[in-house]
């Protein structure tokens, strides 16, 4: 396996007044790889320390000590502007709301300095018109619904062509119809490119994980350890209600009832 | 029509009080006496020149110490929202600089500079940055953590962040700066100026004082006040308003 990220020794601590030692340990002696293009999925019960995670391969957040945050051989904390191949999806659209859809996209383009700037008017068609917001993109969000504003969010990121994408539970806010679609698209965006980009994906719903990963990292609560790493080797387009991804399911859920003391 | 009539019932307090109690047209003039002379400030004519020159040169005095203090007053704001350390930092001394009485900055800066226009410019500037950057500091400190967390994964920094992001953040939180301080500067603008400088509604205000006549300065008080008034109805009162449904929509 070829480490697109590697976490090495993470410790992370928040102080907390309601414990005894002043302090909540989210990870102690923490380490994890992320293959090159795989599809990530980490999993794990809310306040386990899934964002933080992500904020700590992103550069948002510095742990407390860490021997290694790793992007493609090197360390993030040398070398910042690594976070410029990243690109965050978060749990709402935060879109500005001064902004048509296509405007969010550019700002984001600009902020990480995307060249050459001439291709950004085309990569922004693209892949608005990949989601299907061809025609929307000149909206502003308050004129559109929630999940094409999602959507406009996962443009915002994509547009950049990102070698990483971080998505911190993007379609948990959504109802589940609307949620399945945007997991279509996402999939189908993500396997239309020649050279896969590296996805970590932070959910905290077993069915979704099954459905989407390539990989599976599995969280216990808060101080987390990793308590399940599995591979999912199904085609694409999955479906939500096939044998293989329900078998999955069922798995990872008896692993979270055995291994993370989670019953379900 | 129902807001009118208590200024109706003031006029007409007014006429009966100075035409029947205090009988001294000099010092308690009666409206029709201020509407005289207010005629004449209208008409460009005045005792130390044309009076259109006076309030010219006191609106540009206003103007450019209140376009200064709104920059420097949004831009101080906006980095002392950011980091708490330098809003505690600033906010002693602005409210420091607030509560004294705005004759004394005058006099101070008289001090420093000399019978200068920079005298009044500067003092309106020290007294209107205040409000800005303390309203100003309170919008930037509104801003969802979300929003901030977004643009710092982006790497937005610099003057995109500023003009892309904080300074529309707080488009609404702008325009109650530039209208509480442009208010403000109207109410002290002839304050700051009253000091000798060779023109000014300042001058013309402490002239008719020294000759004791009270008409025309009535009359300039309510010239400004209309103009105030004027102002914050036809420029500030829309823009407010726009910019509160546009954020309203998009809730
Ligand atoms: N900035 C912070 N200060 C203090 N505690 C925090 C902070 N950020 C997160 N936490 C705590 O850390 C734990 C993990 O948070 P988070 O990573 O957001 O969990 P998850 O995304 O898995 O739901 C939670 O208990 C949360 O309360
Ligand atoms: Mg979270």
């Amino acid at each position: 396996m070829i480490p697109k990220v590697s976490l090495d020794n993470i410790d992370l601590s928040f102080p907390d007044a309601s414990r005894p030692d002043g302090r909540k340990v989210i990870y102690e002696d923490f380490s994890l790889q992320i293959e090159k293009g795989s599809f990530t999925v980490l999993l794990g019960p809310s306040g386990c320390g899934k964002s933080t995670l992500l904020n700590i391969i992103n550069g948002l957040l510095k742990p407390n000590t860490a021997r290694g945050i790793v992007i493609d051989g090197t360390d993030l904390r040398s070398e910042p502007d690594l976070s410029r191949q990243m690109a965050y999806v978060f749990q709402g659209p935060r879109l500005l709301r001064w902004k048509t859809l296509a405007e969010n996209a550019e700002f984001g383009l600009r902020g990480l300095g995307v060249q050459p700037r001439e291709k950004w008017r085309d990569l922004i068609d693209k892949y608005f018109r990949a989601v299907g917001l061809g025609d929307a993109q000149h909206l502003y969000p308050h004129q559109v619904s929630g999940g094409m504003r999602q959507r406009a969010s996962i443009v915002r990121a994509w547009v950049n062509e990102p070698q990483i994408l971080l998505m911190d539970e993007p379609f948990s806010h959504l109802d589940e119809i609307t949620a399945a679609e945007m997991r279509r698209i996402l999939t189908n965006l993500w396997t239309s490119e020649e050279e896969r980009r590296t996805i970590v994906f932070v959910t905290h719903d077993i069915s979704e994980a099954a459905q989407l990963a390539t990989d599976i990292i599995m969280l216990t609560p808060a101080p987390s350890k990793i308590c399940l790493r599995r591979k999912v080797d199904l085609p694409w387009p999955r479906r939500m209600d096939s044998d293989e991804v329900i078998a999955v399911e069922k798995e990872l859920r008896h692993a979270f009832a055995e291994r993370a003391g989670i019953g379900f | 029509m129902l807001n009118a009539a208590p200024v109706v019932v003031g006029i007409g307090l007014w006429w009966t009080i100075t035409t029947f109690v205090l009988v001294q047209p000099r010092l308690f003039p009666p409206p029709q006496d201020v509407l005289a002379e207010l005629l004449r400030i209208l008409s460009n004519d005045g005792p130390l020149g044309p009076t259109y020159a006076h309030a010219g040169a006191t609106l540009l005095r206003l103007l450019t110490a209140w376009s200064i203090a709104f920059v420097i007053g949004t831009l101080l704001g906006v980095l002392a929202g950011r980091r708490r350390l330098v809003f505690d930092f600033m906010a002693n001394p602005v409210w420091i600089a607030m509560s004294v009485p705005s004759v004394v900055w005058v006099f101070i800066l008289l001090v420093l500079f000399g019978i200068e226009n920079i005298v009044p410019v500067s003092a309106l500037v020290l007294l209107l940055t205040a409000p800005v950057f303390l309203g100003t500091a309170e919008g930037v400190r509104a801003i969802s953590k979300d929003l901030l967390e977004m643009c710092d994964s982006y790497h937005v920094r610099g003057w995109q962040r500023l003009t892309g992001f904080y300074l529309p953040s707080i488009a609404s939180y702008m325009v109650a700066n530039a209208r509480v301080s442009f208010a403000y500067g109207i109410r002290i603008v002839l304050i700051a100026e009253v000091i000798g400088l060779p023109n000014g509604v300042g001058i013309l205000v402490a002239y008719w004082s020294d000759t004791l006549f009270m008409a025309p300065i009535v009359a300039w008080g309510i010239l400004l006040t209309a103009v105030g008034m004027a102002v914050d109805l036809l420029v500030f009162g829309p823009l407010q308003r726009r910019i509160r449904q546009e954020s309203e929509l998009s809730r």
